[in-house]
């Protein structure tokens, strides 16, 4: 008798014919859907409000678990940079030292420098000089700036340059002041780069040779 | 025609509201629990991780700190003059104070060896290691550096 309807599922349409079915609940397939529909147990508002709460509490935590990986990850970026930095102003610096023919440390205050010279040709002055959480190094050859760069040392507080001599052979050191972390309960540490400057009356720099024996 | 129409409501159970109400109750609050408890594990392991990324930071700090002091060791080291550069002589230079006060228990080895093998003849080989203990109270990795001075060549 024509196409199936949801009433058949029921049995009905076995005992009675589909007139009368239809007869009785009019569009049968809907009305029995929607009268399913209305069997359902809505939420309470209050289970609403506990659900709202505890989804609330699930993304808080959530965002600052991030928040404290993505700091984490920050940090460790921070470190590597200034890692690499303090070992790139290592060896800058020991190679304009060895390749000096003088070096003068200025203390201006808060703004400590050191400049250094080599004759040559042309003649180059190099000024190393204290900025902030950075040191900053600029190359002039005869008289004209030709390159500057800043090494970005995180924490750094302070950094000055001084003379020193160890058994008559004189020494320039870069001393820095950082922070190593964000409590103030642990105090700042202080690191040096020393490097060998030309005794007067030396020609021969300081440089090391290389390795071959 | 009566019986007719009462046969419809023989549905079955399911279908009939107000029958199973009472079986979704409680579900809501067993899903938090779950769900916090995952939270919970969750973060946990976040800690774990977080301590172990603090004790690699302490350890890489020390090591560049040691590294530090390795090689300004061995730029007082390589000027020292060809002649005064001898193993009584090593003996007396020491870790800086701050290297001290930061690495647990440093110890530094230094070596001078005359006319060595890699070097050749009218060298001398200087060999550097510091060491420091880790938190089970072993030795961590030792930091080695190793430079060969020359005689200079008498004019």
């Amino acid at each position: 008798m024509g196409r199936p309807l949801a009433i058949d599922k029921l049995g009905l349409s076995e005992s009675y014919p589909m007139r009368v079915v239809r007869s009785q609940y009019g569009k049968s397939k809907k009305m029995l859907t929607s009268g399913r529909r209305r069997t359902r147990r809505g939420m309470t508002i209050i289970e609403l409000l506990m659900l709202m709460s505890i989804l609330a509490f699930v993304f808080g935590a959530a965002i600052v678990q991030m928040q404290l990986l993505m700091r984490l990850g920050h940090d460790g970026r921070a470190r590597l940079d200034r890692a690499f930095a303090w070992e790139r102003l290592g060896r800058q610096f020991r190679q304009d030292v060895h390749d000096a023919t003088s070096a003068k440390p200025f203390d201006a205050g808060k703004d400590p420098s050191l400049r250094i010279e080599s004759e040559g040709k042309p003649s180059t002055v190099i000024e190393y000089r204290f900025g902030k959480a950075e040191v900053v190094r600029t190359e002039a050859a005869s008289g004209k700036k030709v390159a500057s760069e800043a090494y970005a040392l995180t924490g750094l507080i302070e950094a000055r340059f001084e003379e020193r001599v160890d058994s008559k052979q004189p020494f320039i050191v870069l001393v820095s002041k950082r922070k190593i972390a964000k409590v103030n309960d642990i105090p700042p540490r202080i690191e040096e780069i020393i490097a060998a400057l030309r005794p007067p009356g030396n020609t021969e720099n300081t440089s090391r040779k290389e390795a071959t024996p | 025609m009566m019986k007719v129409t009462m046969k419809p409501f023989s549905l079955p159970e399911r279908l009939i509201a107000g029958k199973g109400r009472g079986r979704r109750r409680g579900s809501l609050m067993v899903e938090a629990a779950a769900s916090v408890m995952m939270l919970a594990i969750a973060m946990t392991l976040t800690l774990k991780v977080v301590g172990w990324v603090a004790l690699e930071h302490r350890a890489t700090d020390r090591r560049q700190l040691a590294m530090t002091e390795a090689a300004n060791l061995m730029e007082r080291l390589t000027t020292t003059p060809y002649d005064e550069l001898t193993p009584d002589r090593v003996k007396t230079i020491a870790l800086s104070s701050e290297t001290k006060a930061s690495l647990p228990d440093p110890a530094l080895h230094l070596e001078v060896n005359g006319d060595d093998a890699s070097g050749g003849k009218g060298s001398k080989k200087i060999s550097l290691r510091i060491q420091w203990r880790n938190r089970a109270d072993g030795w961590d990795a030792p930091l080695r550096l190793t430079s060969w001075v020359y005689r200079s060549p008498t004019p």
